[in-house]
């Protein structure tokens, strides 16, 4: 294969975690393919997903103008609110803030301190969130499979200094611009849902083969924006191109499907 | 393995949909009145005044203190870049790197007037990661020079407009300095990624 086609967690890998080892694999990864494909859709999930979690600490930022009281907030969020919610420790981050990291202060910071840290994560999240924007074209060789009913808007900044990522979701008037591409093939439609099991008990699952099986049995029925989020992980196997592999950090889910319909995943 | 290529839907021409700019005049970010040479990279910088920012904004008792504030250190850093410049052409790394430290360590100074924009906090935040993620490594003389041009177009428009600062933002990343905190993608959960 000489081909990579990029799945959103390496899209978010590439993008949002400067310096990791992660990004690094990410990269390293890339520069082993002859070219790398980067479709819309990756774009559009990791604008609805991680980088609208960026742009929501940023906001809290902006709200509280305190690290502590970010932190304090995002980590009570329930569980359901979304999987990029991590619970991260405010030493973790004061630490690193500091020229050398050795000089920690006391666990109480004082009210200084903590507006100053505040602004310069805030600072930090504005600049990643615009420079990753600008820049998530130019991740892969191509860009490629541009989604007509989705609007690739830039995010902004309202006048109160929050972020504005909308769009998020497809032209809801329209009906999904990949609907007739699936239907036309039902064949892989089949192995698809095939592939996901019956008795799963994971939400995500259960809504992908229910998409699947509508698609299936009654072709007729329009293809909703929310539907077609809920395709979600298929949406790469389906439309790889035939001489790529799906570049992924999310084997559990992108395996089974690639595999289904005669299609490679791989990590980095 | 399937040979069968599928053909994406190609997108039709569709009426342009209005952009909406970010054209968000943060905190402190508003234009002078009078033309000042903005910056936005050294190709980009056009002078539209030649009057000095020293006689726009003189030391009176009216002055915005965080503008004054600015100025004075701003000038300080630049004067220890050129220091640090003039050892480095010279060969003599480590004066180059010592200049270099005692810039770094007017970084936090240069912090405290961000009140004057976020285009200038940001560049100035963006320079104190970028030295954290250095970790003492001395500065190339391309760096040098990079981080030495965008402090003199700073001063020059210490107003400058967010998105704008970004351009210069860009520039230091170019130059190879990693210039966002690592620490940034503790927010971001990795529950798709099995590598945990």
């Amino acid at each position: 294969m000489s081909d990579a086609y990029l799945e959103t967690t390496i899209l978010t890998n590439i993008l949002l975690k400067p310096g990791s080892k992660k990004q690094a694999a990410a990269k390293f990864a890339l520069a082993r393919y002859q070219e790398t494909l980067l479709p819309v859709y990756s774009i559009k999930e990791w604008k609805k997903g991680p980088l609208d979690h960026y742009a929501y600490v940023h906001d809290k930022l902006v709200q509280t103008k305190s690290l502590a009281d970010t932190l304090g907030a995002i980590n009570s969020l329930s569980p359901s609110y979304a999987s990029y919610k991590k619970s991260t420790s405010l030493e973790s981050l004061e630490a690193a803030t500091r020229l050398q990291g050795a000089q920690r202060r006391t666990a109480i910071l004082s009210k200084q301190l903590d507006k100053e840290l505040a602004d310069r994560y805030r600072l930090a999240l504005a600049s990643l969130i615009v420079r990753t924007w600008r820049k998530r074209r130019n991740v892969a060789t191509r860009t490629i499979q541009d989604l007509e009913c989705y609007t690739e808007a830039k995010p902004t900044l309202d006048r109160d200094g929050y972020f504005d990522l909308k769009p998020q979701k497809c032209d809801p008037d329209h009906e999904c611009c990949l609907a007739d591409a699936l239907r036309a093939r039902p064949d892989l439609l089949k192995k698809l849902r095939d592939a996901i099991p019956e008795s799963s008990s994971r939400e995500e699952d259960r809504n992908r083969r229910k998409v699947l099986k509508q698609l299936i049995n009654t072709p007729k029925l329009p293809l909703t924006e929310e539907q077609c989020r809920r395709l979600g992980d298929a949406i790469f196997a389906f439309f790889c191109p035939p001489n790529a592999i799906i570049l992924t950090t999310n084997m559990r889910d992108h395996q089974p499907l690639a595999v289904a319909v005669g299609k490679i995943a791989q990590k980095p | 393995m399937t040979d069968t290529i599928i053909a994406f839907p190609k997108p039709t021409a569709r009426p342009s949909l209005p952009v909406r700019e970010t054209g968000v005049a943060l905190r402190g970010t508003t234009q002078p009145v009078v033309g000042l040479p903005m910056g936005g990279g050294s190709a980009r910088a056009t002078v539209q005044s030649a009057i000095p920012i020293d006689a726009l904004y003189p030391a009176t008792k009216e002055s915005a203190p965080d503008v004054l504030i600015a100025l004075g250190l701003l000038a300080d850093a630049i004067a220890l870049l050129e220091e640090a410049r003039t050892a480095s052409k010279a060969r003599d790394m480590v004066m180059a790197d010592r200049y270099v430290q005692r810039f770094q360590a007017a970084l936090p100074g240069l912090f405290t007037p961000r009140g004057i924009g976020d285009g200038y906090g940001v560049i100035i935040n963006s320079l104190h990661f970028a030295f954290i993620n250095q970790r003492g490594k001395p500065l190339s003389f391309d760096q040098l020079t990079t981080v030495w041009r965008v402090l003199r177009e700073l001063r020059n428009g210490p107003f400058v407009q967010f998105e704008q600062a970004l351009d210069y933002v860009g520039e230091l990343e170019t130059s190879g300095l990693q210039i966002d905190p690592e620490a940034i993608s503790e927010l971001l959960d990795d529950t798709d990624d099995e590598d945990e």
